[in-house]
């Protein structure tokens, strides 16, 4: 996404009601976070619905942005994220995906892929890397596709249990090797 | 349990974020999230910790609609005309001008159904902070039809919470009209007459944010968020 001090400066004229201010951010970032909700949700239709919920959020709560929150492209794809999940899990099991999407979607990038794939190493992909695959394949697929444990066991072919454990003791890991 | 012991908020937290602590675990955290600075900070902490997967992810093309839709949800006179009904949404202040929209809406109304020119009725309007409209609330005193209208709810919607609306009488305890839609078209019930008696005393009415399904008492338990005062038309 781009540099978080234009989103910042963006997302501070939002908050004061500019809209061109409020488009400018929504079209530096919707590429990536609209690339998140099709990768979840598998349909254009949900991930356009999804895409207009969230942002529409972002106009109305931009003020309530701090900090702590961190980066505003971290807070910007935790709405996005929240209310793709939201989506998933309020979806019957019957509703069918895009014919076209699965296509596309294999022509991505798998998750163990993407967690190795960026040229500049950030700290998250160095302790990515320090997972086992099984570990690193569990926590990745949660993230950027939204699987519930039992949808991990399908994918994985695996028991319940030992997706839970791959899930907690790597993001333990995860956290001492982030804070280390 | 004990949600503040360290391993057990840390691994909490971490779930909530990468979503599979789902149904009733995932409500129960979001209402603790609400209670407690210390559960907030620890998932903003692996919001930051994991967010950065999305960066490898390769961009793709976004559809104009998405932003159109965008623009029309905060900017409702951004729709095309379209209908006599639509272009009373052209309003550029609606806290300022709701009782010339409830005169507007009531010649509306007659012109639309004019075997029912003699009926009479009240409306509400309930506006957000930028002065956007919500919902539009609506009753007629001869039939005691009450219909409320997302305008633009969808943008206040608060995750895992209902909205709540109630009459404030003049005298007595809130009564609750029931849930309001945050999407949709239109929602109708016919008041009961002595609820239709109520509503004809009642000073305006309020909406509070409440548990899914409503306020298990009765009365409200959440804030009151919005407020609007009745027109009579």
């Amino acid at each position: 996404m781009a540099e978080q001090a234009e989103l910042m400066r963006l997302l501070q004229a939002t908050a004061q009601g500019n809209q061109q201010s409020f488009q400018h951010l929504y079209e530096l970032t919707a590429p990536k976070l609209y690339a998140l909700c099709l990768r979840m949700l598998k349909s254009k239709e949900k991930s356009e619905e999804v895409m207009q919920e969230a942002f529409v959020k972002v106009w109305h709560h931009a003020s309530e942005y701090h900090q702590d929150r961190g980066q505003v492209s971290t807070w910007l794809t935790s709405i996005v994220r929240y209310r793709a999940l939201d989506r998933i899990r309020s979806q019957k099991p019957t509703e069918s995906l895009d014919d076209d999407y699965d296509q596309k979607a294999s022509d991505e990038l798998g998750p163990l892929e993407w967690a190795i794939k960026g040229n500049e190493m950030n700290d998250l992909e160095a302790c990515l890397d320090e997972l086992n695959d099984q570990q690193k394949e569990a926590i990745v697929l949660s993230f950027i596709e939204g699987l519930t444990h039992q949808e991990l066991t399908e994918r994985t072919e695996s028991p319940l249990g030992t997706i839970k454990s791959w899930i907690r003791r790597g993001l333990q890991s995860l956290k001492r090797c982030l804070a280390s | 349990m004990n949600y503040l012991k360290p391993d057990l908020l840390e691994h909490l937290a971490a779930e909530y974020v990468l979503g599979t602590l789902k149904g009733g675990a995932r409500r129960r955290f979001e209402q603790l999230m609400m209670e407690s600075y210390r559960i907030r900070s620890a998932v903003w902490e692996w919001e930051q910790n994991l967010s950065p997967i999305v960066e490898n992810i390769p961009d793709r093309p976004v559809p104009d609609a998405i932003w159109k839709g965008i623009e029309h949800r905060i900017n409702p006179q951004t729709e095309p005309k379209k209908s006599t009904w639509k272009n009373l949404f052209l309003w550029q202040s609606w806290g300022a001008l709701s009782t010339a929209f409830a005169v507007v809406l009531a010649v509306f109304i007659s012109i639309q159904t004019p075997t029912e020119v003699e009926q009479s009725g009240q409306v509400a309007i309930f506006n957000g902070e930028k002065n956007e409209p919500l919902w539009l609330v609506s009753s007629s005193k001869e039939t005691g039809q009450l219909s409320i209208k997302a305008i633009n709810a969808q943008a206040v919607a608060v995750d895992n919470k209902a909205f709540e609306l109630w009459m404030l009488p003049t005298s007595g305890q809130p009564r609750s009209l029931g849930l309001m839609p945050v999407t949709g078209g239109k929602q109708e019930m016919v008041l009961s007459p002595q609820l239709l008696s109520v509503l004809q005393s009642t000073n305006g009415l309020a909406i509070s944010l409440e548990p899914l399904g409503g306020s298990p008492t009765g009365l409200p338990t959440g804030p009151v968020l919005y407020q609007a005062p009745i027109v009579e038309l």
